[in-house]
């Protein structure tokens, strides 16, 4: 089991992200060579615009990135077929789903779609995995209630469990905690650790909440000035990187807490 | 977990429902048929009568056959888009495809009396109409399929549907302003809308395309499942979002082109059935709405058909007025009643 942990699912090689816009390349950021492991919980953090967003979409195949590989259990993502990327892969979006008559059961039932068959039948292993996502995530007293009838902390969940569902190596959020307060933001994220860690799930997500991010983490991932810089939480508040994040007018980074505070 | 279990009892009660509906439209219409003799006819003994032998065979069993298939086209292609568009107030008229049919028949109507006398008289029998319907129809869908694979977004999409209609109304009107008046009468009774017109011949063309865009919509059932939560959570669980889009507007169009080539342009049944349907059976699964907005579709189609027959008397009024008068108030009632249409 522990050789099991240590063994790498997600990586990229000289990766650099952007996008293309009337035949020119416009670069968002070059991006450190990543080696996630299996079990592992990854903050994505930087200011508005530094690219997290496009970081992921690239990770997830949603955009097309400039240069590099990226690589899921050793094989390039690009020599994925659209079904096999979706048995390897689930994402929680920043979209809300537009349904929301769905119940919950309904929706997460839908992170089954890549094992059902053309008209979307649960076969009796679908049905064990939707009631086992269920039972992990104590969703059962949510279970018939519509998404419009959830709190956002709620849905949230339920989008979480959906991806769970869909039984991949790796989970990929884009910003899982806004809109939540205090206490459901770090609700959300320790139950982020919780799947990395007991579900053996390499867990990629990006947030604004650095001081949850650096409690929570096992590694992060900064973006700063197209540059990217990949480590664990400690080693790299030692090195400085958060004070850099943002101007230092307004806000600096205190290091014995690794919280940010305000200049007075 | 097992949808359809649920759904039963509603499924097997608004079937009975249909079979009811289905019968009493046949039973009813401006000439007096006694009941029993109505039975005889239609389980095959036949009556001593031969006209009301031939009214309810020839002409009152296709016209509730159209009133069915008609219902059933426009509420999966209302269906499709409402779910397509992610906008509760789609319908088949939003991607300009009825208008797309309402200028091909205006083209041959009054654009053929542009043209010399002979030539105007000769192109305008049912079947040429029929045809040019279609051909408009096609005609705005190619160029909506070629604006879909450019834009990525279906809300510009959206609009770009209702730009469109803008365009083909407009040169309808234009048409309409320099045209004689027995032709611009002529283009105005299509537009009433008509059950009534086909024959069995007819019929088998209009079922081939029904069952031809039904065969599209079933296809995508999985697929339209998965864009309830957004294209990119589609796109995340294997669903090839482009060949989706492709297929849902190909079936849109097929059901919405036929429709309106054979019984002129019926408005709001389309945007109407599927919340209607939604009342009742409460779930997002396209595997349930579908057959279940068809079911609903065609039993409206056949209630909107009966009052327009208004029984036992010679009047018959426009279809496409009483499908307004009826889903109007509906749409209304279901915006004030639930505020925002969940679905």
């Amino acid at each position: 089991m522990m050789e099991e942990k240590y063994h790498s699912i997600l990586s990229s090689k000289d990766l650099v992200i952007g996008y293309h816009k009337d035949k020119e390349d416009f670069l968002v950021s070059r991006v450190t060579d990543l080696n996630i492991m299996k079990g592992e919980l990854v903050g994505v953090v930087g200011a508005n615009g530094a690219g997290k967003s496009t970081l992921l979409r690239s990770i997830s195949g949603i955009q097309p990135f400039l240069k590099g590989t990226i690589s899921l259990n050793n094989k390039p993502v690009k020599q994925y077929s659209a079904i096999e990327l979706a048995r390897e892969l689930s994402v929680v979006v920043t979209e809300q789903p537009m349904a929301k008559n769905l119940t919950a059961i309904e929706l997460i039932a839908l992170g089954r779609q890549p094992y059902t068959d053309w008209i979307g039948n649960l076969s009796q292993n679908d049905r064990e995995h939707l009631n086992q996502v269920i039972r992990q995530l104590d969703l059962e007293p949510l279970k018939n209630k519509a998404c419009y009838e959830m709190s956002d902390g709620q849905l949230q969940k339920v989008l979480i469990a959906r991806a769970l569902a869909q039984d991949t190596s790796t989970i990929i959020l884009d910003e899982p905690t806004t809109h939540l307060d205090i206490y459901h933001k770090t609700y959300i994220l320790k139950l982020l650790k919780k799947i990395a860690h007991e579900h053996g799930k390499a867990v990629i997500f990006s947030t604004h909440e650095i001081d949850l991010a650096i409690q929570l983490c096992d590694k992060m991932l900064i973006m700063n000035n197209k540059e990217t810089y990949y480590d664990e939480p400690c080693r790299l508040i030692e090195k400085g990187l958060f004070s850099r994040l943002f101007p230092a007018d307004l806000i600096y980074f205190d290091k014995k807490s690794g919280t940010f505070r305000v200049r007075k | 977990m097992k949808p359809f279990r649920k759904y039963r009892f509603t499924f097997t009660g608004i079937g009975l429902l249909f079979i009811l509906i289905f019968l009493v439209n046949l039973s009813l219409g401006s000439v007096h048929i006694p009941l029993p003799a109505f039975f005889d006819i239609f389980l095959g003994s036949g009556s001593d009568n031969e006209s009301w032998n031939y009214i309810v065979l020839n002409y009152r069993l296709p016209k509730a056959i159209t009133a069915v298939l008609v219902g059933a086209c426009l509420s999966i292609s209302g269906l499709l888009m409402q779910t397509f568009f992610r906008n509760p107030l789609a319908g088949p008229f939003v991607l300009g495809i009825s208008s797309g049919a309402s200028l091909g028949v205006a083209l041959i109507i009054m654009g053929g009396g542009l043209l010399s006398g002979v030539a105007g008289s000769i192109l305008t029998d049912d079947i040429t109409i029929a045809l040019a319907a279609s051909a408009g129809s096609l005609l705005v869908l190619s160029a909506v399929l070629l604006v879909a694979f450019r834009v990525r977004d279906t809300m510009a999409l959206l609009i770009i549907g209702l730009m469109f209609s803008s365009l083909t109304s407009a040169v309808v009107g234009i048409l309409a302003y320099f045209t004689r008046m027995e032709k611009l009468q002529q283009y105005i009774f299509w537009s009433y809308g008509s059950l009534g017109d086909l024959s069995w011949s007819q019929l088998l063309f209009f079922s081939i395309f029904t069952l031809l865009g039904t065969f599209f919509a079933i296809i995508v059932i999985k697929q339209l499942n998965a864009l309830l939560l957004g294209e990119n959570y589609a796109r995340s669980m294997g669903v090839n979002v482009k060949r989706s889009r492709f297929q849902i507007i190909l079936a849109a169009s097929i059901l919405t082109g036929a429709a309106t080539a054979y019984a002129g342009p019926i408005a709001f049944v389309g945007l109407a059935v599927p919340h209607l349907t939604r009342q009742l059976f409460n779930t997002s699964n396209h595997k349930i709405l579908l057959p279940a907005v068809m079911l609903f579709g065609g039993m409206l189609m056949l209630i909107c058909d009966s009052i327009a027959q208004w029984p036992f008397s010679e009047v018959a009024l426009p279809i496409n007025a009483i499908t307004s008068i009826v889903g109007a108030p509906v749409v209304i009632w279901l915006l004030v009643r639930k505020r925002k249409m969940i679905f």
